[in-house]
């Protein structure tokens, strides 16, 4: 959004000091919940945007991905007794190694070829935790996930839970925002935007892929193994196809390339279905109407450039800088 | 039993061709992942099965589903396509998808996920050789698929529209230079290529006489990016090779290995298949691309 | 700025939505939850239907004790994740003295813990895995004989009375399929016959059972032992009847649903069955509600509508004998005596089962159920 520098960081923090208040408001467990839910799936949006949005690597199934983490952290936990803190971290390495390894293999991949090898992935992976009866309990999944603990501070109500969420999201959204920031995050949007160009500045394209897709896959991995932690419960039908493009949505109804709109695509899809009983029947037709129509009218999301964010910013008058190109 | 199987993998493997074909038309030219391909057309099906329960003629309900999915490609290039033609690869793509779910679920608001006979009163019969059994159902489909290809390849050689497409194919600008309607032909391709898609998918409901919502994306666009992947991405022959190579992959891995892992060999051949060979086998030539 | 508006915005709707009501002194709520989209939607709706049907009654009666009875319906999409959340948000809920569901037993693994942390009592019309009754949980019961009893009968069927010597199995590639196969395994042996294949298929996607039938063929196989859904079931004996192949087909509860004959047409004929609810069954009580909810909702019911309507009769009874609020139901669901719905006896063993009931065996005869005699 074209605010000055200070008035962003002034509204950052504003925001973050109302999130940690806002429990002393909301008291209902049930809202809490779904607001714990969302802080993890934002963070799964945000992952999307890194790949989607700011490399222009189209996948469609970053949900495998979310499974990895999570049944990673199950196994290590249920299992084999690690303390949370261990397994959660290396839920993350281990989904950042894979999307490593996955991203490598495509490296050379057309854009076409990556959103198909991605979705078989997808395909592979459920297949996997669905059969792989010895390790993963195939449809049975593994139950009774341990809640997460520190040192022996035990996150185990929704409300400690919250912080521990919210904690991991802002942890997470900083880190993102400094990748995209640097010299990492420019050389992404390179490759985005132009390829061919970009390997003739001297970035090597396939590199900074495999990269993108690592980073992004470690934050997908580490939300995928928070979550199991929270609902306690590791099962295969949690990452379907659909659900990796119910989680592409969240990403692009913000506004790909756009990391405040992650957090409000999400929050759109993840908050309205629990209100609204029939936009949960009709989410998925929503979902699809909104691709479209986004696409058509605002590219960029809702608050991206040119998007609805910045056209009511236009009517409340902030201070803009020169409107930046709007093509992509 | 080999035999058998064989069999079994080019009847399904023809109606993938068919399905393929219809998808690499809209590929061929503006090389987009057609999405929605698959959800098209199974709306074309269900306006069929839809005519059928009424008690409409067979032949009538299918020709109407033929004329449905032709449509419904027209108005949805028209309008989601069209618009975002020349933003990029992500947009188009996230457009498709988009449509695709639109379809889908107003199938499943409509019929609900349940699977339905899709009786058309005509039961095939069977031959035995031996002690193989050929139903006459899998000749004609594969009679079909086979007059379909050469039906498609005569008209892109023979006619102006034809012409016009492969000209699209090779590039936009020149061929609107040269006087081809781009806009038009375009919709026609997509057209086509749903009218073929919905051609597919009746074959495949007759064949299982049924019909459910996974004929679209999970049992079409899918099988259809298989083929592509397999037979080479842009090429007819190479869809129509691909999609048989593809049924007798599936039927031969089922019988001969293990149903419970079917899909997760196939897709790791295809894996395989994209690392190590990802033109295909039968890609297309530079100047014949379609 | 849009951004913290929209989400102040969002969040106190969410604050004014969540604000639980009072209990309703007035009425008893329930609640149903089950898969009311998705694949298995036609389950979860049937669930709605058997209980509305009950409800229906039963207020019209006058209720129960002069208290009508009222429900809701929560969707789980039979999915866990879902289903968890589902627990939360109505477990919350004070108004709600029970729940009808869940209808996947995965969904209900992942949900009865948090179900557990308000005592809500939840009962079963349709999970089958054995496992469940023997996590823990005091608040489940199910209506449904568990897959260690009705597997076996399927097995003993097969063997002893359709006199198979050389079967096969086809089981359905879902957590259900894997327990009912698992049992199976077990029970051939037992009986003197071994296993001549084996196949899954996904359940909701795979059409084509030709490799299945071509390589039972090949095996000689006499019979297929078939644990899994209605329509894989319609397929597999439609292109069995194509290539020829003649093994008598022997399925598990699931197929014994309306559609088998619907989808499968001539060649589902002699298809047998064990199920717990025989949809043509023409007992008196059995005949009415068959006609009753046939005439509702333009199709018979099948164990899932029938089940759902004796748990909420069986919860009026309890509530009769006694029972005020959830933990006094749970107690009086698990003392109380025998209780005779359309589905058969119900009485829960201390683990929450009905190991007791009995199960019946129909076939399909001239394009309908009807009652098979065994031998």
């Amino acid at each position: 959004m074209n605010i000055t520098a200070n008035n962003r960081k002034l509204i950052t923090l504003a925001v973050i000091l109302a999130a940690c208040a806002l429990p002393l408001v909301i008291t209902d467990e049930y809202a809490l919940r779904v607001l714990n839910v969302f802080f993890i799936y934002s963070v799964v949006a945000l992952s999307i945007n890194l790949i989607v949005g700011f490399c222009g690597q189209l996948d469609m199934g970053r949900a495998a991905f979310m499974g990895l983490g999570a049944y990673w952290s199950a196994i290590l936990a249920v299992r084999l007794h690690f303390p949370f803190f261990v397994a959660f971290l290396t839920a993350g390495i281990f989904a950042g190694l894979v999307g490593a390894i996955l991203g490598f293999l495509c490296r050379k991949s057309s854009f076409d070829y990556l959103t198909l090898i991605t979705i078989g992935f997808n395909v592979v992976c459920q297949v996997v935790f669905l059969n792989w009866i010895p390790v993963t309990n195939g449809a049975m999944g593994i139950p009774k996930v341990p809640v997460p603990q520190f040192f022996g501070f035990v996150f185990d109500t929704n409300l400690r839970f919250y912080y521990l969420a919210l904690g991991f999201l802002v942890v997470c959204y900083i880190l993102i925002e400094r990748i995209t920031k640097s010299k990492l995050g420019r050389a992404f949007e390179a490759i985005r935007d132009d390829s061919i160009a970009a390997s003739y500045s001297g970035i090597n394209i396939q590199n900074f892929k495999v990269l993108n897709f690592a980073i992004g896959s470690v934050f997908t991995g580490l939300a995928g193994s928070l979550l199991v932690h929270y609902t306690q419960y590791a099962s295969p039908f949690n990452y379907t196809l659909d659900e990796s493009v119910y989680q592409l949505q969240m990403a692009i109804l913000g506004g790909l390339g756009s990391l405040p709109g992650s957090l409000l695509g999400t929050l759109i899809l993840v908050v309205a279905p629990e209100i609204s009983r029939s936009f949960y029947e009709y989410r998925l037709v929503f979902v699809g109407f909104m691709m479209v129509i986004m696409m058509i009218y605002w590219p960029n999301g809702l608050l991206g450039k040119a998007g609805v964010g910045e056209r009511l910013i236009g009517i409340m008058r902030f201070r803009k800088k020169e409107p930046e190109e709007a093509g992509r | 039993m080999f035999l058998q199987h064989l069999i079994n993998g080019l009847s399904i493997g023809s109606i993938y061709a068919l399905i393929a074909m219809g998808y690499n038309m809209v590929y061929g030219i503006l090389e987009l992942l057609n999405f929605a391909h698959g959800d098209v057309y199974a709306v074309g099906c269900f306006a069929a099965l839809g005519l059928l329960t009424m008690g409409v003629h067979p032949a009538l309900a299918i020709l109407a589903g033929i004329i449905v999915g032709f449509v419904i490609n027209l108005f949805v290039e028209k309008l989601a396509y069209r618009p975002v033609r020349y933003s990029g690869r992500v947009t188009p793509t996230i457009t498709a998808v988009g449509i695709a779910y639109i379809m889908r679920n107003a199938i499943l608001k409509i019929w609900g996920p349940e699977t339905f006979a899709f009786d058309i009163g005509v039961r095939g019969s069977n031959l035995q050789f031996g002690g193989i059994i050929i139903g006459t159902l899998q000749i004609y489909i594969l009679l079909i698929a086979v007059s379909c290809m050469v039906g498609i390849t005569l008209y892109l050689k023979k006619t102006k529209t034809g012409q016009g497409i492969i000209a699209i194919s090779q590039s936009i600008p020149t061929a609107a230079l040269m006087g081809v309607p781009v806009n038009r032909t375009i919709s026609i391709v997509y057209g086509i290529g749903g009218a073929l898609g919905v051609i597919g998918g009746i074959l495949f409901c007759i064949y299982y006489d049924s019909i459910f919502i996974g004929i679209g994306f999970a049992l079409g666009t899918i099988k259809a990016w298989m083929a592509s992947i397999i037979g080479g991405v842009g090429s007819l022959k190479g869809a129509v090779m691909g999609a048989i190579m593809l049924g007798l992959m599936e039927s031969m891995v089922s019988g001969y290995v293990s149903t419970l892992y079917k899909d997760a060999i196939v897709w790791l051949l295809l894996i395989a298949f994209v690392l190590f060979k990802p033109q295909g086998l039968f890609p297309a030539q530079v100047a014949e691309k379609i | 700025m849009t951004k913290k508006f929209a989400t102040l915005a969002l969040l106190i709707a969410f604050a004014l939505f969540g604000v639980s009501a009072a209990f309703a002194a007035d009425t008893i709520h329930f609640a149903v939850v089950g898969p009311m989209t998705g694949d298995s939607a036609g389950q979860g709706i049937q669930m709605k239907a058997g209980a509305q049907l009950a409800v229906d009654e039963i207020n019209a009666k006058g209720g129960i004790n002069g208290k009508k009875m009222t429900f809701e319906v929560a969707d789980d999409m039979a999915t866990p994740n879902q289903a968890v959340i589902v627990a939360q948000k109505l477990s919350l809920d004070k108004k709600i003295l029970f729940v009808v569901g869940h209808n996947n037993s995965s969904c209900s693994i992942a949900a009865l813990p948090m179900w557990e942390k308000t005592g809500v009592p939840v009962i079963s019309p349709s999970n089958t895995n054995p496992t469940l009754t023997r996590l823990g949980h005091k608040n489940y019961f199910r209506v449904v004989v568990n897959d260690d009893i009705m597997v076996n009968q399927v097995v003993r069927l097969a063997v002893k009375d359709l006199q198979v010597k050389k079967p096969a199995l086809v089981w359905e590639n879902s957590d259900y399929g894997k327990g009912m196969k698992d049992v199976a395994l077990k029970a051939l042996p037992a009986l003197g016959v071994s296993l001549v294949g084996e196949e899954s298929y996904v359940p909701g996607v795979d059409r084509d059972y030709s490799a299945i039938v071509t390589k039972f063929k090949g095996l000689g196989a006499d019979g297929v032992l078939f644990l899994g859904d209605y329509t894989g079931a319609a397929l597999l004996a439609k292109q069995a009847k194509n290539l020829n192949y003649k093994a008598k087909i022997v399925g598990a509860s699931s197929i014994a649903h309306p559609k088998l004959i619907e989808i499968g047409g001539p060649a589902v004929e002699g298809v047998v069955s064990v199920t717990s609810f025989d949809p043509n069954d023409l007992r008196p009580k059995q005949a009415a509600f068959i006609k009753k909810y046939d005439s509702i909702n333009k199709e018979k019911p099948g164990e899932w509508g029938a089940h759902a309507y004796d748990i909420v009769y069986l919860v009026k009874a309890a509530v009769e004998a006694g029972a005020t609020d959830r933990a006094s139901l749970i107690q009086k669901l698990q003392t109380g005596k025998s209780f005779d719905g359309v589905t058969g006896n119900i009485k829960f063993d201390k683990y929450g089962d009905v190991p007791d009931k009995k199960a019946f065996v129909i076939t399909v005869k001239n394009g309908s159920f009807v009652s098979y005699k065994v031998k």
